[in-house]
């Protein structure tokens, strides 16, 4: 095995090591994200919530996954038998692909390979982030139809008007962030984009002239109604349509909506995080910190970005408590007339403040000229092996 | 045969395979599936085209947004299968079959002419292990690519460009002036109003 | 084989697939989705050639994403008038369509 065998091994292993990280901090993470859930919600309802298994209640969600992986595999008699399997599989992958490309942390060296916190840096990662989430919806849709119910289908009808016109001003959403990051000198990579907010909380993409809040909170609204939470909860709405597009399943089938349900909401806060807070970097930067908060600059990069996801996890929980469910044409309405237009212009303003000069990199050299060198170069190579 | 041509044969296979059950499947649903399977397997084609754009585009586009449509449409309508109705063109498949097998002979002519004329290369480059990277390629082609593609587009392209933003335009309006219910006062009164049978 | 000549005959494949769905399906929505076959077998033609011909020239791509705009608002208005026959004639057969009036 020659040099650069090995190093290719090394890469497949790391590779591996990540992958295998990122699957099992989720599937870990999730019982204990339902818990704190339910302990929030019970909280502001004034009730005391889950306190009986373990301490505090913290196992009661693991209870209720062994619970779900023990219980009969009921398969109902009317259902559509490969889409009715296929449907939970569908929306699970989506999920956990996702975070494949989002950077969690800083470059680390461990036993002598330095490698990023990411599992993969595409440079289409945002593209590659779109594409998954807009197949996510398939998994609903599945359900809705294979389940063979009224209510099944009329949920999965739902979720694929809702998640496709809350897709559109998503984009839009991202767009402009895309352009205020590139402004910064970012790139299409989750990791540049990242690297472009870095020194202290004013550079995060959500405060950039004042204008950066509306996408950072058009991105939250539709990523909420993305993943079918409270108070786009509608293709699941329990006092119209009992439990929507997974009345027919039970057991590990449910788990699996479940789990992908909360894996998404990990996803959009992540991405959020990414895209407008800085990602892993620091409110304030490490170095201004005066030598006294050694606590504060001892903690990583790992930290300050499970400190931001955490939020809007919290943010999900109290959106769940606080607001009541939409009606179906207010949701719809709230896409079209409300949220696409203000895209649109919001897109025009920070494409106005950009070409008035706010610049804090030299831009590239223009591309319309092309270096006969570059494009060969680029045509000749075989794509990038990732994605 | 190496890697590289096995994973090409697999996905171009496979996306033909697909392409036949959208044909054949009478279950419309399932048909839009195969479809989604057909896109999904040109999206990965397009990546060993060096095409990442466009690769992600298929799948956000054509997989995300139309098959939706049409699975939402396929579900409203609730069409589950093909009724069996007598057929009211005799002989349609054989028709059909006989023409679409006339357009493969032609194209297959054209091609035959072509390949017979070349020399052997492999597929393409970009199935080789070698090339397999999990950190970020050095080069960033994909990142080149996309503000390449921008520039052109707003750049040489830019009249056909806008066309194509009023064609979408005009696209929007029709399907909701074909799509929309009734106007009020060309129905029976509020509260009473449905369809004609 | 030559590379493009691969992706050719896949894409002639395709086309044919779909020009065969065109020609045999009744259900307005299998016609649909045939022609956005062909529409991609198209598609596929050009991006291989943008990949293979002259590498400093992405028209080839760039067309690409103009047929996808034109399929996005083909199935927009195609399935839109799929719903109003619907709405008229309670199914979507195209062979019951040959009156165009009611």
């Amino acid at each position: 095995m020659d040099g650069e065998e090995q190093s290719v091994v090394v890469e497949l292993i790391i590779a591996l090591v990540k992958i295998a990280l990122v699957v099992a901090v989720i599937m870990v993470l999730v019982p204990f994200l339902v818990w704190g859930e339910r302990k929030y919600v019970a909280d502001v309802q004034v009730r005391i919530g889950p306190n009986r298994v373990g301490p505090f209640g913290l196992l009661q969600s693991l209870a209720d996954g062994i619970k779900l992986m023990f219980k009969e595999d009921i398969l109902p008699g009317h259902v559509d038998r490969v889409l009715y399997f296929l449907a939970p599989i569908v929306m699970m992958i989506p999920a956990l692909c996702v975070m494949a490309v989002i950077p969690f942390g800083n470059q680390i060296t461990l036993f002598g390979h330095t490698t990023r916190l990411v599992v993969t840096d595409l440079p289409v990662g945002i593209l590659y982030v779109l594409a998954l989430t807009s197949l996510g919806v398939y998994g609903v849709v599945l359900a809705g139809w294979a389940s063979n119910n009224k209510y099944s289908l009329l949920g999965g009808l739902r979720s694929s008007a809702q998640m496709v016109s809350y897709e559109l001003p998503m984009g839009l959403a991202i767009v402009a962030a895309l352009m205020i990051s590139s402004a910064k000198g970012g790139e299409m990579s989750l990791v540049s984009i990242v690297e472009a907010q870095k020194d202290g909380f004013w550079n995060w993409n959500f405060l950039w002239w004042g204008i950066g809040f509306l996408p950072f909170l058009m991105y939250w609204i539709c990523g909420i109604a993305e993943t079918n939470r409270a108070p786009f909860d509608l293709p699941e709405a329990e006092t119209e349509l009992v439990a929507g597009y997974h009345t027919e399943y039970s057991g590990m089938k449910f788990a699996l909506f479940f789990l992908a349900e909360y894996a998404n909401m990990l996803n959009v806060g992540a991405i959020a995080t990414t895209l407008f807070c800085g990602g892993w970097h620091s409110p304030i930067p490490i170095e201004i910190l005066p030598k006294s908060m050694g606590l504060l600059k001892a903690l990583g990069p790992v930290f300050w970005f499970s400190v931001k996801v955490g939020f809007f996890i919290w943010a999900y929980y109290h959106l769940r408590a606080t607001l009541p469910r939409l009606r179906y044409d207010r949701l719809m309405g709230f896409a079209w007339k409300g949220l696409v237009p203000l895209a649109l212009v919001n897109i025009l303003i920070v494409a106005t403040i950009i070409t008035l000069g706010y610049r804090e990199k030299p831009v590239p050299p223009s591309t319309s000229q092309r270096p006969a060198s570059q494009a060969v170069g680029m045509a000749g190579q075989p794509g990038p092996g990732g994605f | 045969m190496n890697v590289a041509n096995l994973g090409f044969f697999l996905v171009a296979g496979l996306s033909i395979v697909s392409a036949g059950f959208v044909i054949f499947h009478p279950n419309p649903v399932r048909s839009a599936l195969f479809l989604v399977v057909n896109f999904i397997c040109l999206a990965i084609l397009y990546l060993t085209l060096n095409a990442q754009l466009l690769a992600a585009l298929q799948v956000i586009v054509y997989a995300g947004a139309i098959m939706v449509l049409f699975l939402f449409v396929i579900m409203l309508l609730n069409l589950g299968g093909e009724r069996a109705r007598e057929d009211a063109l005799a002989g349609q498949k054989f028709a059909g079959g006989f023409l679409a097998l006339v357009v493969l002979g032609a194209l297959s002519v054209g091609l035959y002419q072509v390949v017979s004329a070349k020399e052997t290369r492999p597929v393409t480059d970009a199935w080789r292990l070698e090339q397999m990277r999990f950190q970020a390629p050095p080069g960033k082609e994909g990142e080149v690519q996309i503000a390449q593609i921008g520039s052109e587009l707003f750049r040489n392209y830019l009249y056909p460009f806008e066309l194509t933003s009023v064609l979408l335009l005009v696209g929007l309006i029709g399907a909701v002036l074909l799509a929309k219910r009734r106007l009020p006062e060309q129905s029976q009164p509020e509260g009473q109003r449905r369809d004609r049978p | 084989m030559d590379p493009l000549n691969a992706f050719l005959i896949v894409s002639a494949g395709l086309f044919s697939v779909g020009v065969f769905g065109v020609l045999t399906r009744r259900n307005a929505v299998a016609i649909l989705m045939s022609i956005e076959l062909m529409l991609n077998a198209a598609n596929l033609n050009l991006i291989a050639f943008a990949r293979f011909g002259d590498p400093t020239v992405l028209a080839g791509q760039v067309f690409a994403i103009f047929v996808l705009t034109v399929a996005a608002a083909e199935a927009a208005v195609g399935l839109a008038i799929v719903l109003c026959v619907y709405r008229n004639i309670r199914h979507i057969n195209v062979d019951d369509l040959h009156i165009l009036k009611w």
